[in-house]
This record gives structure tokens, C-alpha cells and sequence, in this order.
């Protein structure tokens, strides 16, 4: 896809997912749930829960060809669940594969926005997640933990 | 002292709605939009949305729920040209109430659409679709004796809430208004589609909206790029003073001319201002020449002028000079193709074209392709339609001539296959005649309303710079049976036969 905002790069929210786990002294897994969590907390509003699950389990699926190992995620509904089950396969492979972790957790949500694009533009999809997307430490988004 | 309540009227963005409105939107009142799927309810209710936001200081709050998916709608009402992206979570917010309703608990729902309410406090409140509500409740027992209550709550809660508020709900083509929310409405807009073999025309209803004198019956509308055009039904007296084409005055005594001196001539000293006339013939006898030569002396007199055509290739068959004036902007032109037109349509179109141009004369050329463009459903009425078009034009104080194809019949003398011939002040009529094995035209004026005209029949021709009108065949009779004789007493002149 052409021209995604430049924060949606999954190399830069890997670097901001790693330095912001840094930061809060927070492991890269509970960093990345709480990314998506927040992400999802902010759309279900707007295109309701199970819409923003169906798109999540499309992510986590697209994003498995890459990182094979997140198809160990168990199933589940409901957005508290989705973060949950992304955690724990996240958590799974920290100790041994922590980029791996900050990638997979990067391609996910990258995925999530290019998937989310796709259905209703860029630039309503930009609006939509711009308040709840990852940014440096510090920054106001992900303060709130799940 | 007794102060009457003023209500203000909000415009909905769509002018045809709201002349069928009876001026607007009576603010803080609820309205039911309701048609079967497909009939453009949702697309109405964020065109009124989102010209209401338009409005500084606005705020619309706009609750999906299970009847159409959040992110297909978000996806598809993108695609029409009224949607703004970037008033979307500042002026407009998008909230689905899928998850509490699935949970078949309407008390949770109720509370939701609350809170959302206190916390956005919006101007305008649209919950998308209603209907599902009720259909979800239909396999919930535990659920639907809680519905009613439910209605009832929300109505209450709607009144509280200084908002504009709209249910939008599918009812089936057909259905019943037993339900009470019908009742309890102080609006309801209805949409529908008539489907007649393979054309479908779009139809708006107001079946009621308190305090306002509607436009009654089914208006047709149209849905675009820009959403939906509605064509108020051209109702006479009525939609005329709603337009500002009404501050056209014709000029009153005035003759135009027609642009054929002879024919001129004939009219009485041309054609009343204002009126409307008929020319009728047959094929190739030059309708066409003479409707469009009345344009070109339009533009000569500085009479703007708009045609009318219903024409594949309109092009090919404009004359270089009418498509020069057209290109220049100097008539107006509304060429329409589609199969499935209202008059309304056309109407609405013209009155348009009328006002921007201030024009004076319009053509409609011809009556047999207006026929072949409206849709079927409308054919039954053309007669009606087309009476109610030429008095709502001629209420506008334009000059209209109209041309109709007439195949000629030396049997009987008719002017219009509609029985259109007493629509119109005046009708002029071509005829072909054999005259010495050789095909003839003439021309006649058959009527000018309160006026006195010629009643002869003249010989004319169409040369390259129009039609040219030789005298009145007075040598012969028999001319309207097609086969002319030379009249009793006449002598056929001496030739020289050397």
C-alpha cells in the first residue's frame, strides 16, 4: 500500500514498541498487548467490538506466514481477550527471541492499520487510530495500562 | 401573555426534501426514515447529517447497530462527495451498539445511547437501523417483552435531549404502520423503489411531519456521486412559488418572434410571451428546424433559451449554429438519455436551468423521445404529467414550444398523439402533401389562444439558412387528405409549348 503514515512502519513501531517497554521497564509482550488493547479500546465505539476482533484474528492470521509461531495464540472473544491471547503467545518466546517478539507484535498492529485502511480509507482510518497509536515514551498515547 | 412556541426549520441538505418538507426540518423533532433495503435511507440520513454539521457549532452523533456493519458503512458512504473525512470524531461520531444489542438487554443499550448522548452532547442523533432492534427481539422472548419499554424510554429520552433525532429502520415495500413507533413519531419520511421490467425509479414519500404542510403523494428522487436529488412533483401553484424561477414575469401583451417572418405573420404578430405551442408533423418535416431557429432568435434578441433534447448523439443533429451557441453558454442545454426519468426530473432540471440562465424561451424537442426516456411506471400518466409540466413552465413565464412527432393520416386531422393538443395556447402543424407526384410541405397555425391568426395553409420549404414560407395554396383543395386537387374554376396557367 502507498504512502501509509510513517509511524504505521512496522520498523519504527518496533523501535517505539521496544523503547517505550524500555522506558516502563515492561516486557516487550505486555508493551505490545497494551498497544493493541488501546488501539482497540478506541475503535470498538465506532465499529463495534466483534468488528474489531474479526479484523484482529485477520491481522494475527496475516501476520502468522511471517512469525509462524503466533498461531499458538488461543481463540477467543472480546477485545480483553484478544489482548490477553496476544500476550501470552508474545510472552512465550520473549526470553528467547525478544526482536522476534517486538516484530511480531509490530506486524500485527501494522497489519491491523493496513487491513482497517483498506476498508475505510486512509484517511478516516488515520483519524480513527491516530489517538490511540503507539507513540515515543512519554507521549500521550498507551498510558493506560490493560 | 401567551408567547407561541417558534419552531425552527433546519435545512436537510437536500432542497427537493425540503420543499417537500414544507420547509425544513422542524428542529427537536424525531423523525422515522424507513423503506426497504436498498432504498437509500442510510445515504439520506448522513446527507442530512452531514449538512447539518455544516452549520458552526454542530454535532451529530450517529449509532450503527447490527443492521449494517460499522466499517461497510464507514466504507461505502465514504464514496459519496458529502462525506467529510476530517469532521468525522470531531464534529461526527460513529458509535456501534452492536455488542449491547446483541446482548438482546435494551436496558444497556438505552443507557448506552445515554451516556454517549451526555458526553457529545450532539445537535442531530440518527440510530441506524432501528428495525434490527425489533427483528433481533423476535428470537429473544426474554428480550422483546423489554422492546416496548424500551421504545417508550428512548422516545422520552429523545424529547429530553435538544437534539434532532432520526430512526432509520428497513420496512418491506407493502408493510402495515401497525407498529407504534409510527404514531409516536413527530416525522416520517418513507423511501421505495418501483421496479417496472427493467427500469427503477426511486420514490419519496413524507407520510407525515408535525406542524409542517407537506408536499403529499410520492416525489421521485435520484441518488448520485453528491447523493440523493430530489424532484419535488411538479404540483401546480405550488412548487412554482417555491422556486425563484416564479419572479420571471412574462412580458405581458409581448410577442416573440418566432424567428420565420412569414410564420410570424401568421401567428398574429408572432407568439404571445409566455405561452406554449405545439408543433406537430411528421418525421422530417422540419419540427426540429423551426424549434431550434426559435432558440437562435432567442439569442439574437437577447432571449436566452434552453433545449431539451432526448437525443443518443445530440450532436449530430444540432445544426453548426445552435452547437456554437450552446458551447458558448448562450442556450442552455439538458440533453437526458436515461430510461427510467420522472417529468419531475426534467422539470426540476429545467427550473434550474431557467433561473441561471434567466432564459425566456425553452424547446422540448421532441415529446415522442421525452416518452421513450421516462420510465414505464410514469407512461400511464404522460398526459397528466406533461399537462402539470407545461403549466408549471408556463408559470414561470418562459416561452415554450413543444415538437411531437404525428404520422399523417389523410383520414382525420389530429395534432398530437397524446391528446396534448388542448395543453397548449397555440399549435402549429406540418403536414406533407403530393402535389404533381412531388412531396410538399405545408404549415398551418391551428390555434393561438385568444388571439386571431391566419388559418391558411402554406407551402414551405427548409433551405440552408432555415425555413422559408411561400403562400397559401390557394389553387388547390383536398390539401389535408395528402392528395390535393386543383380547385373548381382554377385555370393552370398557358405554357408556351413551342
Amino acid at each position: 500500500m502507498a504512502n501509509l503514515p510513517s509511524q504505521w512502519n512496522r520498523r519504527t513501531l518496533q523501535a517505539v514498541l521496544a523503547e517505550r517497554a524500555r522506558a516502563d521497564g515492561a516486557s516487550l509482550a505486555d508493551t505490545a498487548a497494551a498497544a493493541w488493547w488501546r488501539i482497540a479500546r478506541t475503535l470498538a465505539p465506532v465499529i463495534g467490538e466483534l468488528g474489531v476482533v474479526a479484523l484482529f484474528d485477520r491481522s494475527l492470521h496475516l501476520a502468522e506466514i511471517e512469525f509462524p509461531w503466533l498461531s499458538t495464540a488461543p481463540s477467543g472473544a472480546g477485545i480483553e481477550s484478544s489482548a490477553a491471547r496476544l500476550r501470552l503467545c508474545l510472552a512465550a518466546r520473549e526470553d528467547a527471541d525478544p526482536d522476534g517478539v517486538a516484530a511480531a507484535g509490530s506486524a500485527q498492529l501494522s497489519i491491523f492499520a493496513e487491513l482497517l485502511t483498506l476498508l475505510i480509507g486512509q484517511s478516516l482510518g488515520e483519524r480513527l487510530l491516530q489517538p490511540a497509536w503507539p507513540g515515543p515514551a512519554g507521549s500521550a498515547a498507551m498510558e493506560t495500562e490493560p | 401573555m401567551t408567547a407561541r412556541v417558534s419552531i425552527r426549520l433546519l435545512a436537510t441538505g437536500l432542497p427537493g426534501l425540503d420543499t417537500i418538507l414544507g420547509g425544513g426540518l422542524p428542529e427537536f423533532s424525531f423523525s422515522l426514515i424507513a423503506g426497504p433495503p436498498g432504498s437509500g435511507k442510510t445515504t439520506l440520513a448522513h446527507q442530512i447529517m452531514f449538512a447539518h454539521i455544516g452549520r458552526p457549532g454542530q454535532r451529530a452523533l450517529y449509532f450503527t447497530t447490527l443492521g449494517e456493519p460499522a466499517v461497510k458503512l464507514l466504507r461505502y458512504q465514504q464514496q459519496f462527495s458529502f462525506f467529510e473525512v476530517d469532521r468525522v470524531g470531531t464534529a461526527i461520531r460513529f458509535v456501534n451498539l452492536a455488542d449491547d444489542s446483541a446482548a438482546g438487554d435494551y436496558g444497556g443499550v438505552l443507557e448506552r445511547i445515554k451516556a454517549e448522548v451526555a458526553a457529545f452532547s450532539p445537535s442531530m442523533i440518527f440510530v441506524d437501523s432501528f428495525r434490527s432492534l425489533f427483528d433481533d427481539a423476535q428470537f429473544r422472548p426474554a428480550a422483546a417483552s423489554t422492546l416496548p419499554h424500551f421504545v417508550q424510554q428512548l422516545g422520552i429520552q429523545m424529547a429530553s435531549w435538544q437534539a434532532t433525532t432520526f430512526l432509520i429502520s428497513h420496512f418491506p415495500a407493502g408493510s402495515d404502520f401497525t407498529n407504534p413507533i409510527f404514531s409516536v413519531a413527530d416525522g416520517v419520511i418513507l423511501l421505495s423503489q418501483d421496479i417496472d421490467r427493467n427500469s427503477m425509479v426511486r420514490k419519496v414519500q413524507v407520510l407525515k411531519m408535525r406542524g409542517l404542510a407537506t408536499s403529499p403523494g410520492l416525489h421521485t428522487f435520484r441518488i448520485t456521486d453528491s447523493g440523493l436529488d430530489v424532484f419535488p412533483a411538479a404540483l401546480i401553484g405550488e412548487s412554482v412559488s417555491a422556486t425563484a424561477a416564479s419572479r420571471l414575469r412574462p412580458l405581458s401583451g409581448a410577442r416573440m418572434s418566432i424567428g420565420v417572418p412569414r410564420l410570424d405573420d401568421m401567428l398574429g404578430g408572432g407568439l404571445p410571451s409566455g405561452y406554449s405551442v405545439l408543433v406537430a408533423g411528421p418525421s422530417g418535416s422540419g419540427k426540429t428546424v423551426l424549434a431550434r431557429t426559435f432558440l437562435e432568435e432567442g439569442v439574437r434578441r437577447g432571449e436566452p433559451g434552453i433545449l431539451v433534447a432526448f437525443e443518443q448523439t445530440p450532436s449530430l443533429s444540432l445544426n453548426r449554429s445552435i452547437d456554437e451557441l450552446i458551447k458558448a453558454g448562450k442556450i442552455g442545454l439538458i440533453n437526458l438519455r436515461s430510461l427510467d426519468l420522472s417529468i419531475d426530473e426534467v422539470v426540476h432540471a429545467l427550473n434550474q436551468m431557467i433561473v441561471r440562465l434567466q432564459a425566456r424561451r425553452v424547446v422540448i424537442d421532441s415529446l415522442s423521445g421525452f416518452e421513450l426516456s421516462v420510465a414505464p411506471t410514469f407512461r400511464n400518466d404522460f398526459r397528466e404529467s406533461l399537462f402539470r409540466m407545461v403549466t408549471v413552465l408556463a408559470a414561470t413565464g418562459v416561452t415554450v414550444l413543444l415538437t411531437c412527432e404525428l404520422e399523417d393520416r389523410y383520414s382525420d386531422l389530429r395534432f398530437s398523439p397524446y391528446g396534448s393538443a388542448f395543453l397548449t395556447d397555440a399549435i402549429i402543424v406540418q403536414r406533407y402533401i403530393e402535389v404533381e407526384s412531388e412531396l410538399k410541405r405545408v404549415i398551418a397555425v391551428v390555434k393561438v389562444r385568444a388571439s386571431d391568426h391566419s388559418k391558411e395553409l402554406r407551402e414551405f420549404t427548409i433551405a440552408d439558412d432555415g425555413i422559408v414560407i411561400g403562400d397559401a395554396l390557394r389553387s388547390f383543395e383536398g390539401l389535408l387528405g395528402g392528395r390535393p386537387s386543383r380547385a373548381a374554376g382554377y385555370r393552370r396557367p398557358q405554357r408556351d409549348e413551342s
